[in-house]
């Protein structure tokens, strides 16, 4: 690559982990759950884009196909058939905002620590221009074909599981 | 790709020369990271121009044609032959108020056509129009056309939900159950080349069809074909499936109560989606930019405008489906079928014997 690839890399990394921290604040802090909806899919859309800075080409590509296109769909079509009138119900006291809030800064805290003190594999620059389908590919199915057809197994219990409740009425 | 027709010859990839003349002569005079960037800035500009050109195009020859098969003339006013229409609507919809309903939700409904067009523009970066020749070639690129596909339903949906009318928001629920339904088939169909060529870069699909167009790659080929279309026209609200906007059921659907721009921005995206879908047929089925005597480029507008024609025929023919028929046709025809193409297909190529592929 000619382009210093590494600037340009960095600021688009910053760029959309920004973004996503944006949206996710906005997911909590919007006004109607339709407009949560729509920050949770700039979340979606800039982790997405952090992959593909990452040189996780197809893995940005399959979170948006996935998450963007199919499941932010169907929530926001399940949002537009269920009724609009209900606003969310002003649950618990000052304990409950001191517990949520204890919660979040240990989670925060450890996070932190963790990834602080782990020992991450560095990659080298090399890597970025490696064809990640191929690998992907074979990986899923032999190294990784047990977990692969367990998932696919879940999400079809997970599927029939859906359809019986659904039909129960 | 040809032997016949030479990477150095003008005419066989004269937008390469020019492209690689500009870099040459831009290193001589900038520092190293500038002549790629402007290069690609270039190209970015001009495949934005081509869109441009290429809708307006669409835009006569879909009302022209679309006439003279409904027995009436169509637009024959402005410029020669009526050509130049495109471009008083444009100008028509660029003075017009736009108008914002005082139940609307201004920012999401401003932001629907923008999230509808960006998505839809970009899929033009990775469409082959020639050898070497597209702004970039992604080693994903199916799957990149496939994601960005999937964008606009969002825009989509947030039109219609933010304009505050009943209409639009049926449009809405239409157009997400339509676009996801049909999804399904189309993404399981374009496997069907990908599996064939062993790539998912668009230019290496389109070079491993030297031998033999993938449509022709009998039995499932044309299968494939066909149901890449259906389901192609299905994705791009295209009658018979444009049960989102059906003007005689809900009123105009989701841009019911866009005007001026926005609905300009709405139609732009239709057209440029229309002719992605067709440039898409033609890479993964059609062979591309492929063919004798001619140009590369030639060959690939000639084959596209083929499949826009089709598209277009198929409108005017064509009465639109009941909502249950597009759900009949896409769960329980287009979808088996598809799964048993791109499983038929697997076995044929690990059996080796698809004619006209390379054993492997």
């Amino acid at each position: 690559m000619l382009i210093p690839t590494d600037f340009l890399l960095a600021g688009a990394f910053y760029t959309f982990a920004a973004t996503s921290i944006v949206g996710a604040i906005g997911i909590i802090r919007a006004r109607g759950i339709f407009r949560s909806a729509l920050f949770l899919v700039l979340t979606l859309a800039s982790v997405a884009a952090i992959y593909v800075t990452l040189g996780a080409d197809f893995l940005g590509a399959v979170q948006v196909l996935v998450y963007v296109g199919a499941i932010m769909v169907l929530i926001i079509f399940g949002i537009m058939l269920t009724p609009q009138q209900v606003e969310l119900p002003d649950i618990g006291g000052p304990g409950q905002a001191a517990a949520a809030a204890f919660v979040a800064v240990a989670l925060f805290a450890i996070a932190t620590i963790v990834i602080t003190t782990s020992q991450w594999p560095r990659s080298t620059s090399a890597a970025i221009d490696v064809a990640t389908t191929q690998v992907i590919g074979t990986g899923l199915f032999t190294t990784y074909v047990l977990p692969f057809e367990i998932a696919s197994l879940l999400l079809l219990v997970a599927m029939i599981g859906a359809i019986v409740i659904a039909r129960e009425e | 790709m040809l032997p016949e027709c030479p990477a150095s010859f003008f005419l066989c990839d004269p937008f390469g020369a020019v492209r690689g003349a500009i870099y040459a002569l831009l290193s001589a005079i900038l520092p190293e990271p500038l002549p790629i960037v402007i290069v690609t800035a270039l190209a970015i500009a001009m495949v934005t121009t081509l869109i441009a050109i290429i809708v307006m195009s669409q835009v006569w020859a879909e009302r022209r044609i679309v006439g003279y098969m409904q027995g009436r003339l169509g637009p024959n006013r402005v410029g020669p032959g009526g050509t130049l229409q495109a471009i008083a609507d444009a100008i028509k919809l660029l003075t017009k108020e736009p108008l914002i309903p005082r139940e609307a939700d201004k920012v999401v409904f401003l932001l629907a056509p923008l999230v509808v067009v960006v998505p839809s523009l970009m899929v033009w970066s990775v469409i082959p129009w020639g050898p070497g020749l597209s702004v970039t070639d992604l080693n994903i690129g199916v799957l990149y056309v496939l994601a960005l596909g999937a964008l606009p339903t969002i825009g989509i949906l947030m039109a219609g939900w933010s304009s505050g009318n009943k209409y639009a928001v049926l449009g809405g629920m239409r157009a997400a159950a339509q676009l996801i339904s049909y999804e399904i088939p189309m993404v399981l169909v374009v496997m069907i080349p990908v599996l064939l060529a062993g790539t998912m870069a668009l230019r290496g699909i389109v070079e491993e069809q030297t031998d033999l167009w993938f449509v022709l790659a009998l039995p499932f080929g044309p299968i494939a074909f066909v149901l890449f279309l259906v389901s192609g026209i299905a994705e791009v609200n295209r009658s018979p499936f444009d049960l989102p906007e059906a003007e005689s059921e809900i009123v105009a659907g989701f841009h019911t109560e866009y005007s001026g721009m926005g609905f300009a921005l709405f139609f732009l995206a239709e057209y440029a989606n229309s002719f992605a879908v067709s440039a898409m047929a033609t890479t993964l089925f059609l062979g591309g930019w492929l063919g004798p005597f001619l140009p590369p480029f030639i060959w690939f507008f000639l084959k596209t405008y083929l499949v826009f024609f089709v598209l277009v025929w198929v409108r005017s023919t064509l009465p639109r489906v009941r909502y249950d028929q597009l759900m009949h046709l896409a769960w329980k025809v287009a979808l088996p079928a598809a799964l048993i193409t791109v499983g038929l297909t697997a076995v044929q190529l690990s059996l080796n014997v698809v004619p006209g592929t390379a054993p492997r």
